[in-house]
């Protein structure tokens, strides 16, 4: 073998042995969190750097029903009140507002609020892994997919490393509703939201969290496929001033809950096995991080 | 200036540039560029009309009966792959349907007239389309071996995992360069290029690394590149189909006295040729809900697994069942849900979606003609035994991976893009071997005549000498 053909043999075989392997790097055995046993399908992930790696909270929003919005049907999300400006318009010039409802990712986009502001629309890094499931587009249960739709989570919650940093954002949304083993349907559960930002500290290597605790949000419980989306604006628990810079470049988020009313009969610990109590959970449809941007 | 006059100048000044332009059209549909077929297809329409002079020039007219016989069941097809209830539906549009047509033909016809070009030399033709295919695998080889690693088939068997919230299995897919980009994409479809890859190495047993290094070593190349690309994966099913090609590859090479296993041989091949015949007849027959027959195969329980439960035949049935209806026997209409989604993976059922009852039937009279044409090639062709067994090995290896293995929704993210076989660039490679290959069932080609004397010199034997000379008959 002459010099060129060993140059290119070892170019092509460490490129190989130095791969990524990227596609294989989250693999499941059959259908992850999804046996349709209820207390089997909590997702309690937390990636290792927001859990050894973190370092003190920098500082902590609170976000209320003043500071915030709730959408629970197309006359929520059409009421000015709730989002801002264009935020609800798929065509400003035809004042034609997007439809809550339709939310078939890819084939709906334009035209559904879910699939025209997901974050795999905003950049397709988003696209892979099992937490694509809050990335797609679909805000509710589309009857087709079910439990593939929505991630379940108990007060423990998870936290994740975005594939990018972020670098710009407007606002935040989350889709979700309750569910318990009762066998009670639609009624409305108050809980307490924690949803944390971690910015890379690179002088320390830790990740610092921005905390925005949401208080006492309704949300709608054993509701089939319905959810609620739950949002704020930065700006509008930020303020506008230099603060609102604070969680550019976020490389991770997590989120956590608790109940937030008197609540005696639920556990929301996956792993409490309390006689008599109802375990709670959060089934989390999206995360909604509408016009950001990632780099 | 006679016109047969003005021919002889006009194939002498021109033919290295129309070796040219059909090495050229073989190289970009062997590679794929840009995944645009449509233009291949015209590519080859438009170079085989500047073929016609050379293909007039040395046939015979017994020779054009014989291949207008040949071809009028590809015509068949050509014609209804390309205008059917089933491309009207998947809306197609006219030139992309016509660029069938004329594609379908054209190849095959570029196979033929080329071959008739005296410069014209074969294996200079399938080194060209091995290494342009052999690029466009290696490429899809390295990045896919960068994202998955080796064998990630094996090893992470039915492990699955999430892509925009979907659930996808990990081992039933790899990476392949679609267009300008890589995509996700069936391993059978892919292993396919590398199935048409590894036969080369079939042409090794007629090379001598000393004697013709460069030719040994590029032949090498190809046939490795093509084989890493399914054993990497590895596809097992692509490999048991390899299996009877090395067969035949060993049998072709070692066996020597060809006259005295001839007849067993040919007594085997056509008992098995008659079986298949029986066999398909008879799923037709049951798709066909004949009473009788169906209650038979129904009541016992062999045949009812042979003819009804099993995972090959399963979804045959289905396809014939729809294919006899008056909906279906121009090609399926998309309302035809159950036969469109039923996934045959052999071409030859597949024809039946996209082209209908008598597109099914000319598909088979097509391929036993070429079974035919392929043995008289074989017997007496005077190519180099290089050539032989590379083509031989080729058709075979795609054939049977084609009835085997060939997927119509290969993109693992999208399940609404059809894979047509009949307008895949492997269809074209393969018309355009069968066409060179292309040998009268009776007689011999001109061009294989000794008794021509060459272009530059002496006078050319008449058409209507040479006919009464040489009986050719198909």
């Amino acid at each position: 073998m002459n010099k060129k053909s060993l140059f290119v043999l070892l170019i092509v075989s460490s490129f190989i042995l130095t791969g990524c392997m990227n596609d294989v790097s989250e693999l499941y055995e059959g259908h992850a969190y999804d046996t349709g046993v209820f207390r089997e399908n909590y997702y309690s992930t937390w990636n290792d750097n927001l859990v050894n790696r973190v370092g003190e909270v920098a500082k902590t929003y609170q976000v209320t029903a003043v500071n915030s919005f709730q959408l629970n049907n197309q006359e929520d999300l059409e009421n000015p009140n709730n989002l801002w400006g264009n935020d609800a318009y798929r065509n400003v010039e035809t004042s034609e507002f997007y439809s809550l409802l339709a939310d078939t990712p890819h084939e709906q986009t334009g035209y559904g609020y879910g699939p025209s502001n997901n974050l795999s629309a905003i950049d397709s890094a988003f696209a892979r892994g099992f937490l694509s499931r809050l990335y797609d587009g679909r805000v509710h249960c589309d009857g087709v997919t079910y439990a593939q739709t929505r991630v379940q989570i108990d007060e423990s919650g998870y936290g994740a490393l975005f594939p990018k940093e972020l670098t710009s954002y407007r606002y935040f949304a989350l889709a979700l509703r309750g569910a318990d083993e009762s066998d009670a349907t639609y009624f409305n559960v108050n809980v307490n939201i924690v949803v944390k930002f971690y910015v890379y500290d690179h002088n320390n290597s830790l990740y610092i969290p921005y905390v925005f605790e949401m208080k006492d949000f309704p949300v709608m419980t054993n509701s089939g496929g319905a959810t609620t989306i739950i949002g704020f604006y930065f700006a509008g628990v930020m303020g506008t001033g230099s603060d609102l810079d604070l969680i550019r470049r976020s490389s991770g988020m997590s989120i956590e809950f608790s109940l937030a009313g008197e609540y005696d009969h639920y556990t929301t610990d996956r792993n409490d096995a309390d006689e008599g109590k109802e375990h709670f959970a959060l089934m989390l449809y999206e995360v909604l991080l509408p016009k950001s941007s990632w780099n | 200036m006679d016109l047969k006059t003005k021919l002889h100048a006009l194939v002498d000044k021109y033919d290295a540039l129309i070796i040219f332009l059909v090495i050229e059209c073989l190289a970009l549909t062997a590679f794929s560029l840009a995944d645009a077929n449509i233009i291949f297809r015209y590519l080859g329409f438009l170079i085989a009309i500047v073929l016609i002079p050379f293909a007039l020039m040395f046939t015979s007219k017994k020779e054009w009966l014989s291949l207008g016989l040949f071809s009028l069941p590809l015509i068949i097809i050509a014609f209804l792959t390309g205008f059917s209830t089933f491309t009207r539906d998947m809306g197609y549009g006219s030139l992309d349907n016509l660029s069938v047509v004329l594609g379908t033909l054209a190849f095959f016809f570029l196979g033929f007239a080329v071959r008739r070009v005296k410069k014209f030399k074969i294996d200079i033709a399938l080194l060209t389309i091995g290494v342009a295919m052999a690029l466009l695998v290696f490429l899809s080889l390295v990045y896919s071996l960068y994202q998955y690693g080796p064998f990630h088939v094996a090893l992470y068997d039915g492990l699955v995992y999430y892509y925009d919230g979907r659930l996808f299995v990990v081992s039933e897919e790899t990476k392949w360069l679609l267009g300008f980009s890589f995509v996700e994409m069936s391993t059978n479809y892919v292993t396919l290029f590398g199935t048409m890859l590894s036969t080369s190495l079939a042409g090794l047993l007629y090379v001598s690394p000393k004697n013709e290094p460069r030719k040994f070593y590029i032949t090498l190349a190809i046939g490795l590149v093509g084989l890493l690309s399914i054993v990497l994966l590895p596809n097992l099913d692509a490999l048991y189909l390899l299996i009877p090609v090395l067969i035949f590859a060993l049998l072709y090479r070692f066996i020597r006295s060809r006259e005295k296993v001839g007849v067993a041989v040919q007594y085997i091949f056509f008992a098995l040729l008659g079986i298949a015949g029986i066999v398909l007849l008879i799923t037709v027959l049951n798709a066909a809900n004949i009473s009788f027959l169906s209650n038979f195969i129904a009541g016992n329980s062999l045949l009812n697994r042979l003819f009804n439960t099993n995972r090959f035949v399963s979804p045959w049935n289905e396809v014939l069942k729809a294919m006899l209806t008056s909906q279906g026997f121009f090609g399926f209409p998309l309302t035809y849900i159950d036969g469109l989604v039923a996934n045959t993976g052999a071409f030859e059922f597949e024809i039946i979606k996209e082209g209908g009852f008598l597109a099914f039937l000319a598909l088979i009279a097509f391929i036993l003609l070429v079974i035919f044409s392929m043995y008289r090639y074989s017997a007496k062709s005077k190519d180099a035994s290089y050539i032989k067994i590379i083509i031989l090995t080729l058709l075979i290896a795609v054939f049977l991976h084609g009835s085997f293995l060939w997927n119509t929704f290969p993109l693992t993210y999208t399940d609404d893009y059809y894979f047509s076989f009949f307008r895949s660039a492997p269809y074209l490679l393969i018309l355009f071997i069968i066409g060179y290959a292309y040998y009268p069932l009776r007689g011999t080609p001109l061009i294989n005549h000794e008794a021509i004397p060459s272009r530059e010199g002496g006078e050319a034997l008449s058409t209507s000498q040479f006919e009464k000379e040489e009986e050719i008959k198909l």
